[in-house]
This record gives C-alpha cells, sequence and structure tokens, in this order.
C-alpha cells in the first residue's frame, strides 16, 4: 500500500469512527468534545495530515481535496447532532422538566422573589405615574375619564374633528395607516366626538392615551407617545374659562404658582384656537437655555369647541359651548424630571426606569 | 416660510419697531414667529475697495502686490487672484474682519511683503447666488464691483442685504391664506400697530400700467377655456419686448433673504410678485405655445415633464393646464419644460389663476410635488388677486425690460369673488370672550382695522368680511371671537372659574383604577418594573407567536420594517426586553400593561376595527432554580388574583398546551365561578427564547383586564364575624405518581366552604411541599398537605375530629392514594 492510499484508509476510518463517536452522544458537551478530537487543531484530522509530506505533489493536491471536503462533512454532521440534541431535548421537557402547575401555591410571603440580591425593587413607569396624578387632579374636579380606540377611523379622527377632506391641515399630522384603511389615531381628540356621543351635557371628560405619528426617531421625536385630551361641555364657556381651568391645573401639576399666557394658534377643531405657554420654571421668565431665552415654555394647546365639532357631536351649537385641550404626557414628564431623551420612554432601560419611584 | 424684515419695511414703516418687537407682536397676536436672525451678518465687515497701483511679488510669480483704497486710507494687500486690475473695485476685509468659516483677517507677511487685508472673490463672501456686476466673470478671482459703488462702503448695506429673516412656523397659518405673501403680513401689522400702508402692491391696475391690446393681435394672444369648473379663474396676458437680463440687486436681495435663489428677471419677478401677493404665476415662452390655453383634469397616462426635467407620468383627475391638447403644466404646481421661459424670450404669455384649493391637494398627494405655489394655493386664494397680480408683473418687470408693452389681461372664471356676511350679537361675543373690557365701539374698531365692514343695530352686528379673508378663513361668529380677541391681547382676558354643577363624574372609568391598582401591586408588593412597548411586531414576531387564530394587522406605510405589524401578542414585546437587558442584569422582572388588536370583520368601517384587548403581562429571568421561580410566580399569581377579587378557592389550577409555552411548566388558571381562563403562565418554550437570543429560561404570565374586571369585587367585603372557637388541623402525607397532578388530591377533598350554622366545615386546604429522595420508592413522590376544621359555634370534639379524619384518609385510600 502506498503512503497515498494509507492516509486515505485512516481518513476514511477517521470518518466511521466519528460517526459512531456522534451517535451516542447525549449532550452538548460530548459534541464539543469529539470537535475538539476530531477536527480541532491538534485533532486526530490534522495529526493524519501531517504524513502529506511523504507523498508526491498530485497525490497531495488529491488527498488535500479529500480531506477538505471531509472538513464540510464533519461539520454537517456536528450541526446535524445538535439538532438532534435539541429536539431530544425539546421532547424530553416534558418528563424531565415537569413542575405540577396544578398544585395550591404556598402564600405569597409578600416579600422578595429568589434570586439575586440587589435592587429588588419594582418601579411605575413615570407616565403611567403623571397620567394617575392627572387623572386624580381631573377627577376631583368632576371629569370623567374616558377611553378610546387607537386604531380608529378617519371619521373620528380626522372628519369630525373639522379636517375636511381637502383640508391642508391633514398634512400637518402625519399619519399611519392599516391596510383595512383604518389609521392609529393621531391624537386623543378623536374621543371628542366618541364623547359627547357616550355623555349628555353638561360633561367634563379627560382621554389619556396612546396616540401615533409617522415621524422618524430621535432625541426629541417619537412616533408613540402619550396625550391626554380634555372637553368641558356647558351652557356658556368663555376663554376667561379655558384660562381658569388651564391655570388651576398647571399649578396642580407643578405645585406652584405658574404665570400662563395665550398667543394664537391653529387647530381646526377649535375656534379660537391657543397655544398656551407657561412661565419657564428654570429661570422665571429671565431667559435660559431651557427656554430657548424667550422666558416661556410652549405646554399645551387649547381653543373653543368649534361649532362643527359640536355639530358632528350630536350636539346644538346655539345651545351648548365647549372647551378643549391636549396635553402631551411625555412633554410633562420630560418637563418635570428635565428628560433629555423621549426614546427612553419606550422599551425597557433599567437604568432608566428605576429613577422614578413614586411621586 | 422666511420673511424679510426690509421687504415688510417696504409697505408699513417700521422705523419704531425694531426686530423683536416684530416678532413678538407677531408671535403674540397672529401666528407662531420660531425665531429672526441677521441675514449674512459676516458682510458686514467688509467694504469696497478700490485697487490703485498692481506690482508684481519680488519673490511669488502668482502673487501681486496692491496698493488699495477705501477713499480715506491706503492699504498695501498681495493678493494671488489672476483678475485684479488697477482701476477696479473689489471687496475689501479690513484687519479684523471676519469671513464666514470664522477666519479673521490679521496683519501679515507674504513671502515677506506685507499684507493689511484681503481681497475677496464672491465664494469667499458666500455672494455666488448673486450676479453684483453683469458682464464679470464670477469665476474669474475676485468679485469685481460695479464702478459706481461708493468705496469704503459696507457691502451688506450696498447689497440690501442688511436685512433680518424672520421665520414662521408654516402650521400656525394654515388657515390664513392672506399671510403667505409679504404684503398680507404688512396688512396684518397695519392693522396691529394702528399703522397707515406706505405702498400696495395690489393697487396695480390698468391705471398703473396701460394695457396695449395692438400686442395681442401682432402676437395672437391664446384663448382660454376652462372646462369641467376646473378653475375658479383664470386671467392671462402677453407681455412683448422681455429681455432676459439679471435682476436688480434689491430684488436679488429680497428674493434670497425669503429663501429663493434669483435666476433672471423674468423668473425672479414672478417668484417675487407670489412672495409679495401670494398669488403665484406662471410665465410660458409665448413662442413655444398653441393658440388656445385650455384648463381641464388629466385623463389616463397622459405626460408632463416638468421644469426640473423630470418626467412624470400623470395621474388620472388632476388639473392641467393644456396647449390645445397637450399638457404643459400642472395647474398651480409647476410648468412644464417645454414652454419655459429662456435666454432668448422675447414674448411671455402670463398665466395668474385660482384654482380649488382640494384639486391642488389632489395634485401634490397624488404627484408628491411641492411647490412655493401649490403651498400657497392648497390654502385657498383671493381670485381677485388673479388680475391684480399681472399688472404688478409688468410694473415690475419694466424695471430691467424698458420696452415692455402689456396687451389686455383677459379674466376667465367660473365663479365671481365673494365676501361672507356673519350676522352675530355683541353680547355673544362677549360672552365667549369672558372677562375682557370689550364694548361695541371696540369691537368694531378692531374690525374696520382688518378690513371688514359692520352695521350695528343694538345688539346685532352684521360683519362683511373682505374677499381675502372670505376664502377658508373667517366663515362664523367664532372666526371673529379670535379677530376680536388677539388684537385686543389675550393677556387682557382674565382667567375665571367655570361654574359647574356639584356633581361627581358621570361616568367611573373602573378598567383604569384596576389598571393603577395592578401598577400598585406589581411594582410596590411584587416589585417588578412596569415598561412601555410600541403596538408594533416584526415580521418574525408575527412568525414566531401562533397563538392566534387570526392573522396580525399590517400597516401600510409603518415607521420602519421591524414595526411592520400591529400587536397581537403581549408575549414578544418582552421577550425583546428581556434580550436586551439579561446578560447584564440576570434576576429580570417586567410587566407590561397595554392592548393587543385582534382584527375584526364588519361592512361598516366603524363595525370593522380592530377589537382591542387590554392585558397585563410579566416576564422574569432569574438566577435562581427553575421550580423556585416557578413556585414564586405561581404563588405571587395567586395574590394578584385574591387581591383583585378571586378568592384562594375560586381559583383552580390546571396544566397548559400551548406551542410558546414549555410542555412541562406551564399552566393556566382558572375562575372557577364562570370555568374561563383568566391566567397563562409558566416557562416559555426554550425553542422559542432562543430565537430571541436569550438563552435562559424566561417565565411569563399573561391576563386580560376585562378577565380581571370581571372577578373585580367592589360590593362584598366578604367579611365574616370573628370566631371565637379554635380550628383544628391535621397533616398528611400522601404518597402519588411522580408526575400525578395536585389537583387529583383536590378531587377528593371537598373544597372549603364557610357555614355559619352549627356545622363542622373545612375552612383551608393547603399544600406544603413535595418530597422526592432515599425513602420514597422510584416513580413516586411525597407529598404533604395541611386541613383545618372549624364550627363557628363551638370547640370541635375529640371524636368528631377523628371522623373527619378517618373519612378523608378513606376518600383518598379508596381514590389511589397511598398515606404516609
Amino acid at each position: 500500500m502506498s503512503a497515498a492510499d494509507a492516509i486515505i484508509k485512516e481518513l476514511t476510518e477517521l470518518d466511521e469512527l466519528l460517526v459512531a463517536r456522534l451517535n451516542e452522544a447525549k449532550a452538548q458537551k460530548d459534541l464539543e468534545d469529539a470537535r475538539i478530537e476530531f477536527s480541532g487543531k491538534k485533532g486526530k484530522l490534522t495529526q493524519i495530515l501531517k504524513q502529506l509530506g511523504k507523498v508526491s505533489n498530485t497525490e497531495r493536491a488529491e488527498i488535500g481535496k479529500h480531506a477538505n471536503e471531509l472538513k464540510t462533512k464533519f461539520e454537517n454532521y456536528f450541526t446535524e447532532h445538535t439538532e438532534r440534541l435539541e429536539q431530544e431535548y425539546y421532547k424530553s421537557l416534558e418528563e424531565e422538566e415537569w413542575f405540577d402547575t396544578t398544585s395550591l401555591p404556598p402564600r405569597f410571603p409578600n416579600g422578595f422573589f429568589p434570586g439575586n440580591p440587589g435592587d429588588q425593587r419594582g418601579y411605575i413607569h413615570p407616565i403611567s405615574s403623571m397620567q394617575k396624578r392627572l387623572e386624580g387632579i381631573f377627577t376631583s374636579m368632576g371629569f370623567s375619564i374616558i377611553d378610546g380606540p387607537q386604531v380608529e377611523t378617519d371619521y373620528n379622527n380626522f372628519v369630525a374633528l373639522n379636517f375636511t377632506e381637502d383640508h391642508p391641515a391633514r398634512e400637518m399630522q402625519d399619519t399611519i395607516y392599516t391596510e383595512q384603511d383604518h389609521l392609529l389615531r393621531t391624537h386623543t381628540s378623536t374621543v371628542q366626538i366618541r364623547g359627547m356621543a357616550k355623555l349628555s351635557p353638561p360633561m367634563r371628560i379627560i382621554v389619556p392615551g396612546r396616540v401615533f405619528r409617522y415621524e422618524e426617531l430621535d432625541a426629541s421625536h417619537e412616533h408613540t407617545f402619550y396625550q391626554m385630551e380634555g372637553m368641558v361641555i356647558d351652557k356658556t364657556v368663555s376663554i376667561s374659562n379655558l384660562l381658569h381651568l388651564m391655570n388651576t391645573l398647571l399649578e396642580e401639576i407643578f405645585e406652584r404658582k405658574v404665570e400662563v399666557r395665550l398667543r394664537p394658534g391653529y387647530f381646526p377643531f377649535v375656534e379660537p384656537a391657543f397655544e398656551l405657554d407657561m412661565k419657564c420654571l428654570i429661570c422665571s421668565g429671565k431667559g435660559c437655555p431651557v427656554c430657548k431665552n424667550s422666558g416661556w415654555s410652549e405646554v399645551l394647546p387649547c381653543g373653543l369647541v368649534h361649532p362643527n365639532v359640536l355639530k358632528f357631536g350630536g350636539l346644538d351649537p346655539e345651545k351648548w359651548q365647549g372647551a378643549a385641550f391636549g396635553l402631551g404626557l411625555n412633554r410633562l414628564v420630560m418637563m418635570h424630571h428635565g428628560i433629555e431623551d423621549i426614546r427612553l420612554f419606550q422599551g425597557a432601560f433599567p437604568a432608566f426606569l428605576s429613577q422614578f419611584k413614586k411621586y | 416660510m422666511n420673511i424679510s424684515y426690509n421687504w415688510i419695511n417696504d409697505y408699513i414703516d417700521l422705523t419704531d419697531i425694531p426686530i423683536k418687537e416684530l416678532s413678538d407682536i407677531l408671535t403674540m397676536k397672529t401666528c407662531e414667529v420660531e425665531g429672526y436672525e441677521p441675514f449674512r451678518p459676516h458682510l458686514e465687515n467688509i467694504v469696497v475697495g478700490l485697487v490703485e497701483d498692481v506690482q508684481p511679488h519680488p519673490d511669488a510669480d502668482k502673487l501681486k502686490v496692491c496698493k488699495v483704497s477705501d477713499g480715506k486710507n491706503s492699504y498695501q494687500i498681495v493678493c494671488g487672484a489672476p483678475n485684479v486690475i488697477a482701476g477696479k473695485k473689489y471687496p475689501v476685509a479690513k484687519i479684523g474682519a471676519t469671513l464666514p468659516g470664522g477666519m479673521v483677517i490679521k496683519e501679515a507677511k507674504l513671502r515677506g511683503v506685507d499684507s493689511s487685508g484681503m481681497l475677496c472673490s464672491s465664494t469667499e463672501l458666500l455672494l455666488n447666488d448673486m450676479v453684483i456686476a453683469p458682464g464679470e466673470d464670477p469665476d474669474a478671482g475676485l468679485l469685481t464691483l460695479p464702478d459706481d459703488f461708493p468705496l469704503g462702503k459696507n457691502l451688506r448695506q450696498l447689497l440690501h442685504l442688511d436685512d433680518y429673516i424672520i421665520e414662521i412656523d408654516n402650521k400656525s397659518v394654515t388657515h390664513r391664506p392672506d399671510l403667505w405673501g409679504h404684503f398680507g403680513i404688512a396688512r396684518e401689522l397695519a392693522a396691529l400697530l394702528d399703522k397707515p400702508l406706505k405702498a400696495n402692491p395690489l393697487k396695480a391696475s390698468k391705471e398703473t400700467f396701460p394695457e396695449d391690446p395692438s400686442i395681442d393681435k401682432a402676437l395672437k394672444k391664446p384663448s382660454v377655456e376652462i372646462k369641467d369648473n376646473s378653475a375658479i379663474a383664470y386671467s392671462s396676458a402677453l407681455l412683448s419686448g422681455v429681455c432676459i437680463a439679471p435682476s436688480s440687486l434689491k430684488m436679488q436681495a429680497r428674493l434670497l433673504a425669503a429663501g429663493m435663489r434669483p435666476i433672471n428677471n423674468v423668473v425672479d419677478v414672478s417668484n417675487f410678485v407670489m412672495l409679495e401677493t401670494a398669488q403665484p404665476n406662471h410665465a410660458f415662452d409665448r413662442e413655444f405655445i398653441q393658440d388656445h390655453i385650455e384648463v381641464s383634469y388629466s385623463k389616463a397616462s397622459e405626460k408632463l415633464t416638468l421644469l426640473d426635467s423630470k418626467e412624470l407620468i400623470l395621474p388620472e383627475g388632476i388639473v392641467l393646464i393644456r396647449d390645445g391638447e397637450k399638457p404643459v403644466a400642472l395647474a398651480g404646481v409647476m410648468g412644464g419644460e417645454h414652454t419655459e421661459v429662456n435666454e432668448k424670450t422675447k414674448n411671455v404669455f402670463l398665466e395668474s389663476a385660482t384654482f380649488h384649493r382640494s384639486d391642488i391637494r389632489a395634485t401634490i398627494s397624488k404627484t408628491s410635488v411641492r411647490t412655493e405655489a401649490s403651498q400657497r394655493f392648497e390654502k385657498g386664494q383671493d381670485p381677485e388677486n388673479a388680475v391684480k397680480s399681472i399688472y404688478r408683473f409688468a410694473e415690475l418687470l419694466k424695471e430691467t425690460c424698458p420696452d415692455l408693452k402689456l396687451g389686455s389681461v383677459d379674466l376667465v372664471e367660473t365663479e365671481k369673488p365673494k365676501q361672507n356676511v356673519i350676522e352675530t350679537k355683541i353680547s355673544y361675543i362677549r360672552e365667549r370672550l369672558g372677562d375682557i373690557d370689550a364694548n361695541t365701539e371696540k369691537i368694531t374698531k378692531i374690525l374696520n382695522s382688518l378690513g371688514m365692514q359692520c352695521k350695528t343695530d343694538k345688539d346685532d352686528i352684521t360683519i362683511t368680511v373682505p374677499v381675502y379673508r372670505s376664502y377658508f378663513d373667517i366663515t362664523l361668529a367664532e372666526d371673529l371671537i379670535e379677530e376680536i380677541g388677539r388684537v385686543m391681547g389675550y393677556r387682557n382676558v382674565n382667567p375665571q372659574p367655570i361654574y359647574v354643577s356639584c356633581e361627581v363624574p358621570k361616568s367611573k372609568n373602573l378598567v383604569r383604577t384596576l389598571e393603577h391598582d395592578l401598577r400598585e401591586l406589581m411594582s410596590g408588593a411584587y416589585h417588578f418594573t412596569e415598561v412601555y412597548n410600541y403596538a408594533f411586531h416584526s415580521q418574525s414576531d408575527v412568525d414566531l407567536d401562533k397563538r392566534y387564530a387570526k392573522k396580525a394587522i399590517r400597516l401600510q406605510n409603518s415607521v420602519n420594517k421591524d414595526l411592520e405589524y400591529m400587536r397581537i401578542s403581549p408575549m414578544p414585546g418582552l421577550l425583546h426586553n428581556i434580550a436586551q437587558n439579561y446578560k447584564e442584569r440576570p434576576d429580570l422582572r417586567f410587566y407590561e400593561i397595554e392592548r393587543i388588536f385582534i382584527p375584526n370583520e364588519g361592512s361598516k368601517e366603524e363595525e370593522a376595527l380592530p377589537n382591542e384587548r387590554s392585558f397585563i403581562s410579566g416576564a422574569i429571568t432569574s438566577t435562581e432554580e427553575p421550580n423556585v421561580v416557578m413556585t414564586s410566580l405561581s404563588s405571587m399569581l395567586a395574590d394578584l388574583l385574591v387581591k383583585v377579587g378571586l378568592t384562594y378557592y375560586e381559583q383552580s389550577r390546571e396544566k397548559l398546551s400551548e406551542d410558546s409555552f414549555h410542555p412541562g411548566r406551564s399552566g393556566q388558571i382558572l375562575n372557577k365561578n364562570k370555568g374561563n381562563t383568566i391566567c397563562k403562565w409558566g416557562q416559555i418554550h426554550p425553542a422559542y427564547t432562543k430565537k430571541y437570543s436569550i438563552e435562559k429560561p424566561v417565565f411569563y404570565f399573561e391576563m386580560f383586564i376585562e378577565d380581571l374586571n370581571e372577578i373585580r369585587n367592589t360590593t362584598d367585603s366578604g367579611y365574616k364575624p370573628v370566631v371565637k372557637y379554635p380550628h383544628s388541623d391535621f397533616e398528611l402525607t400522601v404518597l402519588m405518581d411522580k408526575r400525578q397532578p395536585f389537583a387529583d388530591i383536590l378531587a377528593v377533598t371537598s373544597e372549603p366552604v364557610i357555614s355559619n350554622d352549627d356545622k363542622t366545615y373545612m375552612e383551608s386546604i393547603d399544600y406544603l411541599n413535595t418530597y422526592e429522595g432515599d425513602s420514597i420508592p422510584d416513580g413516586k413522590k411525597a407529598v404533604s398537605i395541611r386541613m383545618t376544621w372549624r364550627n363557628r359555634t363551638r370547640t370541635l370534639e375529640h371524636d368528631e375530629i377523628k371522623t373527619l379524619q378517618e373519612s378523608l384518609i378513606s376518600s383518598l385510600n379508596s381514590a389511589g392514594f397511598t398515606l404516609r
């Protein structure tokens, strides 16, 4: 037998040996051991190929090719067997890792979950806390908390809020649509219409909830954020009333005297429409980087309910008047804590979330 | 939108209104000013210099030593530009001047020769966008200035660039088509400041620029036709004697300040008129259009190459300007390439039209082409401006084309301009304004200043709105309240509480209370951290969690492709949260309260809205043994359900068999009263967590808020009188098959009940522990339980207890259990 033939024979035997070995493997560890022993750097395959010095060049090329094929073959074995062990493991789960979930559980010890010591506390999301606080303030003033769907009709999100089909303001709010031609509500104002249908006037409602805009993510822009719409319907509602309500609300939120101002804004569902600014809490109106040196920070849009919206809500504008406002919860929480990046609200960032105890 | 302070000053005297005050007035009374800034302030330090003498540099072939005068002093400046010629004027940056990019000019020596300053090129001064000295090559090197520029003068002033740019938030003027031009803003300020107008470009007419109908014949004026009501008004005229040239420096500066680049006099005048009056127009080269102009809607698959050389296959139903049959412009948006004005243009056909804003919006959304013109047309236009701006165009073009003649100005219209008439009451206006000093006199004065005519009769007031505010702007009494309020100043409105009946909220949101209570429990008692996740799934999330029979709702325009579907499972969000954190923090407990979206069917839009189900779900990874975590989780869930309102024994526990869950370690909790599952829990299947690259057991639970709300018990506190007599307990250990569920024992022992009568009852049954060890036969386990009995009226007798125990043992025996 030539040297080359001898090597080929050894390789064939090695193949058979590995197959037998892998068939017996019971755990991932066995596969790893076999891999090191057979195709590792100092493994059997390498040892055999060391003899290549003894054969002629043409034979060497042929054996080299053969050895390479064998290497690939080995790799395939390992993958196959990893898969096999995994499947066997999954099949064994029911028997091997059985836990009686029908058992009456011991009484919860009111302590901590088992596991690492260290920070074992739990935290409520800062937006949830702010929402709860605002709900408390509004409930104390007789407001009802109403919810509405997040996937909405064009009618509730636009048409009934006085955005006609050709209204240029539709462009203001880049909208995400579902394949069924519904849309993800761009504001919680959708619930103005639902609220008017649900409750009879006079009424006071707030609508906290998640809203969506087609928006690229950056430190100050999110496609998913939280708002709280508010609406008051009564016999007479004036700009003075709206101003008073907003003033009260902001003083309750920030727990101090605040100074606000109204300036003209534009939203099709209110007329007149306002932007409400609050004297900057950081510099008390002197001008600082936070308020861009204006002394004022923009807090919320508001206005008196447009007569068309009252009509869409089934109310007679001759008899009823209204005011509405929209709070941005993310913005409010960011202002309250000085949070720099709006993206931290979505997803799990323990280093962020664990900074908020409770109010 | 950028507004030039100087441009406004052309129409109204702003000498005593500094930029800050102007910006504040607009912000507080009209629209949102996002900011203002000086325009090209770097030119402030650049002056006009005359090169009196040019000598070669002794040490460098390419450098020259120049003697430069600013009219007062003479400086030696070394210069490398090839086009420096003695006797010409150039911009000079003197010692101390700062160039764009921050370079400060200092005394210097260039190859041994002193140089005190710098002669500048247009690139160095960022002036490439202006034509300053016509006929001079702008790329030759230094910027050659006109000979008549006075020596030593500041270049920023000479070029009319000493201006401020005011940036207005477009959104805040969506409802004010009249403010989309500088004149409109000046007219608004005139009312706010109670000042007269210095000039009014909309007064342009036959009187200010006479027509010469003879050119209509000579140039064969095209006839105009509006088909299918596709435009409100179409005004047009021919202009002859056009010569293409650069615009005046002032016009170039105005356009630049407003954010448009000067091109040539015809294009510039066209843009200037739009930026001035808010009325867009379009100039066609007469030579390239036929004799009939038609405005009509597009048919399927017509084509047009636009000014920017893009060929567009036109969608059906958008308004076109046609030259005979052939489309030549996207009406109100952009002209076509073929008919545009060029270097050789002599005669122009000028269009100034008003379109339906819905048509222009349709064009924008169907073609995605947006321009300054379309931005104005989609807000709505004052149709009276169509004719006026043609005369204005001629007036302005005449400045650079001395031979300019205007033919007759024609108007084709499908409707007459309207003026809204609003009837309301002074008392209504005052009621809605609230606590502010507003009497009839003040109200009418403000309305008059805004161009409105008022007629009052006691409490009644009738207001006629000017045309320029009658379209999509002032239509209702509420709109007038805004006008009066903002001009008076909202700061003068005093707050006043709203008087409401003293009543509790009309509707109680029990779900919300429940959700907040759950948060207190989850975070406060069980030490989980609340997370928020998006309402979306990726394709792989959807492929993985197959527990839902219905297919997740897909979005038409998702923000990115990982957020393509509406969420249909509470699970993937938390798995992403765990995957992101578990390597750094091995003990994680997250929960989330949100909604999933289950597709619905229905013929009406409203009925077909998805079914939104609120859930609470949680996920755990731990450094503890899996079975320890399972036990804790099980206890926690039982505790949570008790606190919500389902007692310990109203919960029944079964195995769960769902693909996403570990087949051995998963279960469900049922509401025994109703028989429905209210909680699924256990370890997530390792094959599933592996797909999220989590190589550790993840434990999970999910519940739907509606199920929890159902078990809420707010009326029955469950209080029972305190019992004076002791209970009797009994512990026993049952030997059972290793895999036999505990539920089998519960099936034998009767349920705990409470009885008030003289009746002995089982008060509780508790699981204590399971033991599998040396002394236990193979395949068996020993399970210990404790039972307690009680009678509310007496202490239990010894015999009675014994009987109870024996009867329990015998029923366990007969069910096949051995006692140990």
